[in-house]
């Protein structure tokens, strides 16, 4: 047996996130990229092409666990109205109040925006973007702007951080709670909305939890409350229902504090966190034995940095079946486009709108899509439409990217996930690139 | 021309005979109903990437236009003169026969109130009628109202060919096509989702692709003439014009037609991709006329050409333009009014030249007195059109 032959079926062996690390190459380059980010510049092509595997994913996770100084808008800390206040209120400040919140929040949703067309860790955005998803609070059910923060708060400071704390951090965030009706679920009168929404959609994935458990949790999440004061978190012994619950085979009189632990000793909390990380950075389909080794590895460590990247170190991530098997979502198709054309065609409030007509509507996301529903054919054409417009024009793209598109082979590395689905007749530069942004694998990533 | 010349005016004898007679009825006075009238056409052709208004319609007698431009400015002896100080860029001079009878328009400066950099943005506006940025909004003519007897004269309400179907996106009955032959060719086979092995995600978008395609279709049997037209030049514009020659002929077409010319965006060494440009242009714009005239079917046309924006009043250090605003828009029929309008470019007035006309009245004189029929969006309904058809082409609105 020669020694290649050998090392080959040693690295079989060997954990994952032992495997060998190997230079990336312009092709492996693009895929990382676009995975951890929203597209890729030239330059960090070039740069990235460069690096080994294992270095390139050090760097980029290094660069996005870093914390920021969030620079959210100055009123993020104004203090909530106590309830007596709000009572107070004649109907015209009422209404000026309403119009006010209207546009935080959508100055909130153009924030968000901003910081993902100019942060200089893409991923840590995508990474806050996946949780905002997964943790869903759309942010018209949330009524102060000024709880929405506290909210982006959380997700962006455990992001990176530990599942657990963000699983308990959440359960007593007054945005969280209100945007799934959380506090209507009370001692007298029961609401198993917040209940579902977070074991079937969030926590454990759907059909996991069966009626008895769901009624269990929902008993145990009585009380849930805002304090009439300051509109914080608190919990209300009155409207809890007091005595024993049953959740996932064990009887206790459980209070709400009591169910962020629940969550996390079923062994389905962490398979399904995985299998939703797995989705978002890797492809639509996870491997048994993918899934088996990463969800055991998790229950041990909860650690979402670590998570992240023993899937990028996975050596399925790199497989080939996994190029470009994923749809490019909204962001992801505008900003990818920009980055390649390195400028922004489109400003911040340009972005969010855009995004939003083709399905992505920031702060808004609707929990039931799958990736690929991203394209449809409402959104294909619309999605065309886009880049039609955006390769119009010649002084917009980079004259780097102009020598570059000179060679098919390089234009289509970076453009392309898959092969050209139609070959490319145009003979000019500009005409290959638009070229190649209109094949059908530039909608993958 | 290779065409069975003796089928074809057979196939439009039919046509043309209908048309004399709804012709002879109007001139006796008697009340001609719009649905007597033939179908008419409007031929868009979209110059991309910003058209150079200046060095196309020549203000040869301004001084400034010569201070600004030492190095792109077409020489007065050059120039194609028109009339009050306005000429033709050369390579567009197989247009003045036409001018000389009457059948040009040139309606100068045309733009808008905003003023944008972007070709992303311009498009966008030209394409919608909407100057605010608003979320990818239907383009003008997929918002069309379908113009009477619809259903009867037209397979499609717009029909673009070629790659930018521009203001046609967003809407129904609309039809957008690489090459009528390919068009016709997928028809026959039938559209179907090519099946990926190993790869979901892309048989995903196939799947996409095909249920658009299924929603497209030209009736087949309409093409059994086909003609083999000639004399267009080998390149988007050449071969657009070509099919669309053809589809009007086999009456199987849409009351707005749509096909383009790219590489108007001369940052560099413009004079000779622009004179190159126009010449393409030009030719093939002549070579239309002339196939429609022969066939008899230039009395129901109108062809209207456009930009994006002009281009800046000075050249640049590299032989070219930078983005400018406003710019001529040219309108060719028989049925118009031939005349320079809107006056000589304000040179006065900095870089981007002002605009005479607000685009949506170009875009709603051709759908009002043009097509006879209106636009479904208000934006573009509410600017009033520019007398420039000729009061007896001039369909009559009844939906008004």
């Amino acid at each position: 047996m020669s020694t290649t032959a050998l090392a080959s079926l040693a690295a079989q062996f060997l954990p994952s996130s032992a495997s060998a690390s190997f230079t990336l190459g312009i092709d492996n380059a693009r895929h990382l990229l676009n995975r951890t980010g929203y597209g890729c510049t030239l330059n960090e092509a070039r740069t990235f092409a460069q690096l080994g595997s294992d270095e390139a994913i050090e760097l980029l996770l290094s660069a996005a666990e870093a914390q920021i100084e969030l620079e959210l808008p100055s009123w993020a800390n104004e203090r909530v109205l106590s309830l007596y206040e709000q009572n107070q209120l004649d109907s015209d400040s009422r209404r000026s109040r309403r119009q006010l919140f209207i546009m935080r929040k959508e100055e909130l949703q153009i924030w968000q925006t901003r910081k993902i067309l100019e942060t200089d860790s893409p991923l840590r955005e995508k990474m806050v973007m996946f949780w905002h998803r997964l943790f869903y609070a759309p942010i018209v059910d949330v009524p102060e702007p000024t709880q929405y923060c506290q909210y982006i708060r959380i997700i962006r400071e455990h992001a990176f951080g530990d599942y657990r704390e963000m699983l308990r951090a959440l359960m007593q965030n007054p945005a969280f709670i209100q945007a799934h009706n959380g506090h209507r679920n009370m001692r007298l009168r029961s609401d198993e909305r917040f209940t579902t929404t977070l074991l079937e959609h969030m926590t454990l994935g759907p059909g996991v939890a069966d009626r008895r458990d769901l009624r269990g949790m929902q008993k145990t999440l009585t009380g849930l409350s805002l304090d009439k004061d300051d509109g914080s978190y608190v919990f209300n012994p009155e409207q809890h229902v007091d005595g024993d619950k049953t959740v996932f085979e064990q009887t206790a009189p459980f209070e709400p504090v009591d169910a962020p632990d629940l969550i996390l000793q079923h062994p389905q909390n962490a398979r399904w966190v995985v299998k939703c990380m797995w989705q978002e950075f890797a492809s639509e389909e996870i491997e048994d034995d993918v899934l088996d080794e990463l969800s055991n590895d998790f229950r041990r460590h909860h650690s979402n940095l670590q998570l992240l990247q023993s899937i990028l170190l996975h050596p399925n991530f790199w497989k080939n079946e996994h190029r470009g098997a994923l749809m490019k979502s909204p962001l992801d198709l505008i900003i990818s486009t920009s980055r390649l054309f390195d400028q922004y065609l489109l400003s911040a409030e340009e972005t969010f709108e855009v995004s939003k007509r083709l399905g992505l509507e920031i702060f808004h996301q609707n929990p039931s899509f799958t990736n690929f529903g991203w394209v449809n054919p409402s959104t294909l054409p619309l999605r065309l439409r886009l880049l039609r417009r955006m390769s119009r024009g010649t002084e917009q793209m980079d004259t780097a990217l102009y020598d570059w598109a000179q060679d098919q082979n390089l234009l289509e590395q970076i453009t392309l996930p898959i092969p050209p689905q139609r070959p490319v007749t145009a003979t000019s530069v500009q005409g290959k690139i638009a070229a190649h942004l209109l094949d059908l694998g530039f909608q993958l990533k | 021309m290779n065409i069975s010349r003796r089928r074809l005016l057979q196939s439009t004898l039919a046509l043309s005979t209908g048309y004399s007679t709804a012709a002879m009825a109007r001139s006796f006075g008697s009340i001609a109903h719009e649905s007597d009238q033939p179908p008419r056409y409007l031929i868009l052709i979209e110059l991309i990437g910003g058209n150079d208004g200046l060095n196309t319609i020549v203000p040869f007698r301004d001084q400034t236009y010569y201070d600004q431009r030492p190095n792109l400015a077409i020489r007065p002896d050059e120039v194609v003169p028109l009339r009050e100080g306005l000429g033709l860029h050369p390579a567009l001079e197989p247009l003045y026969p036409y001018w000389e009878k009457r059948e040009l328009v040139v309606l100068n400066n045309v733009a808008h109130d905003t003023v944008v950099d972007s070709h992303f943005r311009a498009a966008e506006i030209w394409d919608t009628g909407i100057t605010e940025f608003g979320q990818l909004p239907k383009g003008w003519v997929a918002s069309l109202i379908p113009p009477e007897r619809y259903y009867r004269e037209y397979v499609a309400l717009g029909i673009n060919v070629g790659a930018n179907p521009g203001p046609m996106e967003g809407g129904e009955y609309m039809l957008t096509m690489d090459s009528l032959d390919k068009f016709l060719r997928d028809q026959k086979r039938g559209v179907d989702a090519p099946i990926i092995k190993d790869h979901i995600a892309m048989s995903h978008l196939y799947q996409v692709q095909a249920n658009l395609a299924r929603s497209e279709k030209i009736p087949n049997n309409r093409f059994e003439v086909f003609p083999e037209i000639g004399g267009f030049t080998d390149d988007e514009l050449g071969r657009g014009l070509q099919d669309i020659s053809a589809m009007i002929i086999n009456g199987a077409a849409a009351p707005v037609l749509k096909t383009s010319l790219n590489g108007f965006d001369t940052h560099q060494n413009q004079p000779k991709i622009h004179a190159d440009l126009l010449a393409r242009l030009a030719h093939n714009l002549a070579n239309f006329r002339e196939l429609m005239h022969e066939t008899g079917y230039w009395p129901q046309v109108m062809v209207m050409t456009y930009s994006e924006f002009g281009r800046a009043l000075s050249e640049n250090d590299q032989m070219g333009t930078e983005h400018g605003h406003a710019a001529p828009v040219l309108m060719m029929s028989s049925g118009i009014k031939g005349d320079i309008y809107g006056g000589a470019p304000d040179l006065t007035r900095g870089e981007a030249l002002p605009f005479q006309f607000d685009f949506r009245q170009v875009i709603n004189t051709a759908v009002l007195d043009w097509l006879g029929t209106r636009s479904g969006q208000i934006n573009i309904r509410r600017y009033p059109a520019i007398d420039v058809v000729d009061v007896s082409a001039k369909r009559d609105h009844p939906l008004l």
